[in-house]
């Protein structure tokens, strides 16, 4: 259970680390080029830099924040520590330090903290209030991570953290990756518990409930691609059109995979009342690495790219088909047992990936506007743009990742090396409420 | 002294606390956790009893009405045993009316005890948590407030009860009446823990 929580660790650590800084500054937006090819294989045979890439190495700015003393988890690894923590005066705080950990990338400038005082008020039988030690209403946002981390097709590895690619010829290319993601850490009241909680008012006859779920995957990757430039064609009122188009295919082994999910309901009765004979917990955990179980799966992705006189659209679509197996454990948390157990997937659960950019130029720079939108089990998408003028970047965005996002950054590309920063905002985890961070990277240009 | 038993149904109201304490055990899971975070959790245990309200007969002598179901032996309570929990106040509130031509006079009282005590009312192992006088003109209503805190200065041997989980609470409503009502209209217990201790 250890190396379990150990991989867990690792997974939730590196999370965050395949996106970079660049693409922070604009929140999230990916314009198109090689940077994108693992979400389109056409991009694997598109010019490199006409919008610019992402360089350089993301300095893991999150370990300066976990030398706070809310977020530090050193003061956990001395008796001392532990018992230290548990002074009331302690900054040490387990929700700043979770939001620390998970944003490995930035230093967050205002982490989340627990509230001071939590007042549960069951004085009336039929509603619930939850407030603070002045009788606010506590606006809980419940959601921790994604609650969906791992995709629906299991062959749908997230994206690797790294990827060396060897060119081959004619536009075949191999890369070898490592990935470590898909996390997954929610807990989340269900639709009734949330009413209740905004309402305060019990129904009858229903169940409430809290359902729990942790996911994460790691594992290398070998990618065999094709990506190759057709003959352009003439469209009128855009000029020359040049036209990509790539496949790619990729095998994976896993390193590890956690899927746990647990829950909790209570029903209330005809009178509106819980009822604690249906009080139940039910829920397993599935846990594979090498030694205990098999991680193995293959896919094939596909993917179009259109550029003319500086604008780009581009549509990439991975797991045209795919298949994977995990065998390892199954905990049943009822029967507090554990057996052999398999996740399989096989078919044709697509994610769609689209993607679009322009470039215009003045006197002064270049601007590059752009904008995508994906589904990968849910929607998302982002736009924003990005002004260079002499070495200076000056970048900016505005995203939807189940919950808004914006993004600022900077840069300076001079002579062999780049330098990026970008403010970042993502949504408290449990309490609500946005929290800064600053991320930056430094990248070498030979 | 002449003690009148009033009859009372045996069977307490559903929902039990244990069951709306399910609720603050998953709100208490979903929300953050800090040394310093303070959880209270409020309950009125007037909505759980079944004689919180009843009339008081006309007696020369002292009638005493107990409050659960009329029994020496209390409301046992049972909770996971609650090692974190720093303060608890109590906040009682009972509105009594003397009907008769005299003065209704006497006394409310809560006592507490272990939870093997099959007696709180003698004095052997149970003990006065608060108490206060009672004194109501004829044709008057009047409201009783009964007020208790528990830390580990005030009642600490309350306190102690409480965090080892399992006990026993009485209400003893004593008086010498000429006729009336009583009904106990808020019974509020707050208890503040800070959660975190459990974490080890």
């Amino acid at each position: 259970m250890k190396r379990l929580l150990l991989a867990f660790g690792f997974m939730v650590f590196f999370s965050a680390t395949a996106q970079g800084v660049r693409t922070q500054g604009m929140a999230g937006l990916l314009l198109p080029g090689p940077a994108a090819a693992y979400l389109n294989p056409a991009y694997t045979a598109f010019p490199v830099g006409l919008y610019g890439y992402d360089s350089g190495f993301s300095l893991p700015m999150g370990l300066l924040g976990l030398l706070r003393p809310e977020a530090n988890p050193f003061v956990l690894l001395t008796p001392e520590g532990r018992q230290a923590i548990h002074d009331n005066q302690s900054p040490f705080d387990l929700l700043a330090l979770y939001d620390q950990l998970t944003h490995p990338t930035e230093f967050l400038l205002n982490p989340p903290l627990s509230p001071t005082d939590v007042v549960i008020d069951l004085a009336d039988p039929k509603a619930i209030k939850v407030t603070d030690g002045n009788g606010n209403k506590l606006d809980f946002n419940f959601s921790v991570g994604s609650s969906a981390g791992i995709s629906l097709t299991k062959a749908l590895t997230p994206s690797p953290l790294f990827r060396i690619p060897f060119s081959i010829d004619s536009g075949l290319s191999l890369d070898f990756g490592l990935f470590a993601g898909g996390l997954g850490l929610g807990a989340n009241p269900d639709a009734n518990l949330r009413k209740l909680i905004s309402t305060g008012n019990l129904e009858a006859n229903t169940p409430y409930g809290v359902q729990a779920a942790a996911s994460g995957q790691a594992g290398i990757s070998v990618g065999f691609n094709f990506a190759t430039e057709l003959p352009g064609f003439e469209m009128q009122d855009l000029g020359m059109v040049r036209a990509f188009v790539g496949t790619r295919g990729e095998a994976f082994y896993g390193l590890g995979y956690l899927e746990a999910t647990a829950s909790t309901t209570v029903t209330t009765d005809a009178d509106k009342v819980p009822d604690s004979s249906t009080a139940k917990t039910t829920g397993t955990a599935f846990y594979s690495y090498p030694g205990i179980g098999l991680g193995y799966g293959l896919r094939a992705d596909g993917g179009v790219a259109f550029e003319s006189n500086g604008s780009t659209f581009g549509l990439g679509v991975r797991n045209l088909v795919g298949f994977a197996h995990w065998s390892g454990t199954e905990y049943d948390l009822s029967t507090n047992t554990s057996k052999s157990a398999e996740r399989n997937s096989a078919g044709f659960v697509p994610a769609f990936f689209l993607n679009a950019a322009t470039k215009i130029s003045d006197e002064m720079g270049t601007a590059l506007l752009g904008a995508d939108v994906g589904y990968d089990g849910s929607v998302y998408g982002h736009v924003g743009g990005e002004y260079m003028f002499g070495p200076a970047r000056v970048r900016a965005g505005l995203g939807y990742e189940g919950g808004l996002k914006f993004g600022l950054g900077a840069g300076i590309a001079g002579p062999g090396f780049t330098l990026d920063t970008a403010l970042t905002t993502h949504q408290a985890p449990v309490v609500g409420g946005t929290v800064f961070g600053i991320a930056l990277s430094l990248g070498f240009v030979f | 002294m002449v003690t009148d038993f009033l009859p009372i149904p045996a069977t307490l109201k559903r929902p039990t606390m244990r069951t709306l304490l399910l609720f603050s055990l998953a709100l208490l899971l979903l929300t953050g956790c800090s040394a310093r975070t303070r959880y209270t959790v409020v309950v009125d245990a007037a909505n759980y009893i079944s004689n919180k309200s009843g009339s008081i007969p006309t007696a020369a002598t002292e009638s005493t009405v107990l409050v659960p179901d009329n029994k020496k032996e209390g409301q046992p309570i049972s909770l996971p045993k609650q090692d974190v929990v720093e303060e608890a106040k109590l906040n009682v509130k009972a509105a009594l009316s003397n009907t008769g031509s005299s003065d209704m006079t006497g006394s409310l009282e809560v006592r507490l005890s272990d939870y093997n005590d099959t007696d709180l009312t003698d004095g052997n192992s149970d003990f006065s948590l608060s108490k206060v006088t009672i004194a109501i003109p004829p044709g008057n209503s009047q409201t009783v407030l009964l007020d208790a805190v528990i830390n580990s200065t005030q009642n600490a041997n309350a306190l102690k009860l409480i965090q080892g989980g399992s006990f026993r609470m009485v209400f003893i409503l004593k008086v010498t009446s000429p006729g009336g009502t009583y009904t106990l209209t808020q019974a509020r217990i707050s208890v503040t823990g800070r959660p975190f201790a459990l974490i080890q």
